[in-house]
């Protein structure tokens, strides 16, 4: 029998005073896009699961801190800030050796080497932008509060981070010629 | 144009591929693993009081003072008097690029933990300045079978606090303080970076520094009810009911499986659900003649690929054998698996274990007595920026990459592990040479890897198997799992298999040196002693270690001296 969707509007309310029900609906509705969204940040797959399983679990934790308005909101930021901290403890520890990878396009673990190597030209923060505008369509003011800038610089540094996104993610194609 | 790139991008990222792996279930699992919300509220109010305490410890002291570098007496005979006996001394060290990090004392108090740690500047340059910190640092909880529950980082959710600085030494004194909110299982602090100077300089920050030590809540010197409960009733038994409370050690550490019921019926299908009822067991295959053969570890519920599950059906509990890999099981004379301490016999070529007899406990009051009982951690980290790409090829060793050594310091033993690696067939080996000072075997007891990334998962930590390498004494090789199956990115298509990283390996060994405990209990109103047993493979010479709670060895109720204790048991007879 197949689960009925869980509706995010009543969910909103539901999560902020509920119990389990309300986490699991909460973890079928938002999980995919979390986990897209923090491997985006990421440049990878790997760790995009640890996190947002820690995420749901934070927000649960302190679901008395949620306003009731907008739980897809809060998740996302959730998500935003574990990855980011998550890349600065990486980086941290491994700062002298840390590299741009040359990605082999022909590698994948989820996400291609070509579009890994590109995402790893951006900052963290453009990553989130560029996920958060051309996958899920969020809006500036919604991606503003997360990543702490206005909307109107955040617009500006949308175009540009868009463009630089598209030739890089371009250029490996001519390039390297190992597109399937 | 714009449309074109908005485009690109959106192509490139639809590609990427996520997979959640029942990530509902695991996050319900954790949720449901405790009772958070409560304990949550619970902690906060333990630590409260704890911080509290201290605090009111610290003043009553007056200020720190110097005193002498490691000696756990005088740093609180001139800090405080009173707080030494509160906490534990612990006194792991170890040194590295010169500076030398110990553990001085900890102690668990409910949720909560404190460590007291020193750093010492021990090449003479004087690198360590009044604002020295530590940079990463962070506390994992662990159920006591060392599955990691939750990590805090130092700049989350621990609190660390400079309490004194020695200019003379070049030593810096810490406190650290972390709360667990779940409130279960063991603090294992670990350190790994540590500024020398203003904050996120990175030229004054020495990195790949690695230690940690791990205290047990097992109220150390308090005599506590930790069983209510213990009752087997048959095992293997279709349709059964089976109760377990109890207190287990193991060669992991300790751990307790809380109360839970099984219904084989409800178990055709095994799991996520399953690691919640069992927690994870240590077996021990018994010989005809009674000698162990071999111990298996049971780390994941996935598939059983023990033949004897053929004869039991689909109810017999799912094991996955993770034997020793050079030393094969002789399946045709296994006569007894031991779980947990209890014995139970096999037959095979037929159903017979369903005609175990029962083995009850009724009621056995299982308590920790005054054993002092104390798990040493050391993760020795290496980083290999050479194999940022490994090429593997079918048979012949491709390279060895140089790695790094490590030096842990327990009581008078000293352990140095080298570890260098080579690329071989998919496979990076991974080498050791356990140099061990003061006493010839001891044991390691729990030696688990972590491979790209900066803390190990459950997913990526993993039972190794010593390999002795023959003609050369004291050299183990370790073998991870196939790379594919711990991230490193593999292709697919041909032989020669490559894996890209991002500027290198990481790896730790995780090993536990000294697994020392004592229960005691009620067992049919007869006072009982059940001392960690240590027992070397019968093979291998490899010392193993689990609690047989059958022994009666009412010497061992006292306190004991860590040296003394594991010399008493390499020398006792603990024949059946």
């Amino acid at each position: 029998m197949q689960q009925a969707k869980p509706n995010p509007h009543t969910l909103n309310e539901r999560f902020a005073s509920g119990g389990f029900d309300a986490l699991e609906e909460a973890v079928v509705l938002y999980e995919e896009k979390l986990l897209r969204y923090a491997a985006s940040i990421l440049a990878g797959t790997a760790d995009a699961e640890d996190i947002v399983q820690d995420v749901f679990i934070t927000a649960y934790e302190n679901r008395e801190a949620f306003d009731g308005q907008n739980l897809s909101a809060w998740l996302y930021k959730i998500t935003y800030n574990r990855s980011v901290n998550h890349l600065k403890r990486r980086k941290r520890f491994v700062y002298r050796e840390q590299v741009t990878p040359d990605m082999n396009p022909d590698i994948t673990d989820g996400m291609s080497g070509r579009t890994r190597a590109a995402l790893f030209k951006l900052k963290p923060a453009d990553r989130a932008l560029i996920h958060g505008r051309v996958m899920d369509e969020r809006s500036y003011d919604d991606l503003a509060s997360e990543l702490g800038v206005s909307p109107a610089a955040l617009r500006k540094r949308y175009e540009r981070v868009k463009k630089k996104l598209a030739k890089l993610l371009s250029q490996k194609q001519d390039k390297g010629g190992h597109e399937k | 144009m714009i449309r074109n790139d908005e485009k690109i991008i959106k192509d490139a990222l639809a590609e990427v591929t996520v997979q959640s792996n029942n990530l509902s279930e695991k996050v319900k699992f954790n949720m449901m693993k405790t009772d958070r919300t409560p304990l949550f509220t619970q902690a906060k109010r333990n630590l409260t009081v704890a911080v509290a305490a201290i605090v009111a410890f610290i003043f009553i002291g007056g200020a720190v003072t110097a005193y002498a570098l490691g000696a756990f007496g005088g740093f609180f005979d001139r800090a405080n008097p009173e707080f030494a006996e509160v906490v534990l001394p612990v006194g792991a060290y170890v040194v590295s690029q010169d500076i030398r990090l110990e553990v001085i004392a900890a102690r668990r108090f409910d949720a909560f933990a404190v460590f007291y740690v020193s750093l010492q500047d021990i090449s003479g340059q004087n690198r360590l300045g009044e604002d020295v910190y530590i940079n990463v640092a962070d506390v994992m909880f662990t159920t006591f079978g060392g599955v990691q529950l939750g990590r805090v980082t130092a700049d989350i959710g621990g609190h660390w606090e400079r309490v004194y600085f020695n200019a003379e030494t070049n030593t810096a004194y810490f406190r650290a303080i972390y709360a667990d909110p779940r409130g279960a299982g063991e603090f294992r602090l670990r350190v790994s970076n540590i500024s020398l100077g203003a904050a996120d300089d990175p030229e004054a920050t020495i990195r790949g520094f690695w230690a940690m030590a791990g205290i047990l809540d097992v109220d150390l010197y308090n005599v506590r009810t930790i069983s209510q409960r213990f009752e087997i009733h048959g095992l293997f038994e279709p349709g059964s009911t089976y109760y377990f409370t109890g207190i287990i050690i193991t060669p992991g550490g300790v751990r307790l499986i809380a109360s839970l019921q099984l219904d084989r019926h409800n178990q055709g299908r095994y799991g996520p659900s399953l690691r919640d009822e069992f927690p994870r067991y240590d077996i021990i295959m018994e010989n005809e003649d009674g000698s162990y053969i071999e111990i298996i570890q049971s780390d994941t519920w996935s598939s059983s690929s023990w033949p004897v599950s053929n004869d039991v059906g689909p109810f017999f509990p799912v094991f996955n054998i993770l034997g020793i890999s050079n030393r094969m099981i002789d399946m045709d004379n296994v006569v007894a698996v031991i779980i947990n301490g209890y014995r139970f016999t096999l037959k095979h070529g037929e159903e017979v274990a369903n005609e175990l007899p029962p083995t009850v406990f009724d009621r056995v009051n299982i308590m920790l007595a005054q054993g002092k009982s104390v798990h040493f951690y050391n993760e020795v980290y290496s980083y290999f920026p050479n194999l940022e790409q490994l090429i593997f090829g079918p048979e012949e060793f491709i390279e060895i990459f140089p790695g790094a050594e490590s030096l842990l310091y327990i009581g008078d033993y000293k352990l140095l592990f080298v570890m260098y690696a080579r690329g071989l067939t998919e496979q990076l080996l991974l080498y050791f040479i356990p140099l061990i000072e003061g006493l010839p075997n001891i044991f390691i007891t729990n030696l688990t890897y972590a491979m790209d990334g900066l803390f190990p998962t459950n997913a990526m930590r993993s039972r190794v198997n010593f390999e002795p390498i023959d003609g050369a004494d004291g050299f183990y090789i370790i073998q991870p799992p196939r790379l594919a199956t711990a991230q490193p990115t593999v292709g697919q298509d041909s032989w020669e298999r490559i894996a890209y990283r991002y500027g290198g390996v990481e790896f730790y060994l995780h090993f536990s040196a000294g697994i020392l405990g004592i229960a005691s209990g009620e067992l049919d109103g007869e006072t009982m002693i059940a001392p960690l047993t240590i027992f070397p493979h019968p093979q291998s010479g490899e010392m193993f270690a689990t609690l047989r709670a059958s022994k009666y060895l009412p010497e061992f109720s006292e306190l004991v001296d860590f040296k003394d204790f594991v010399e008493a048991f390499l020398e006792a007879d603990f024949s059946r």
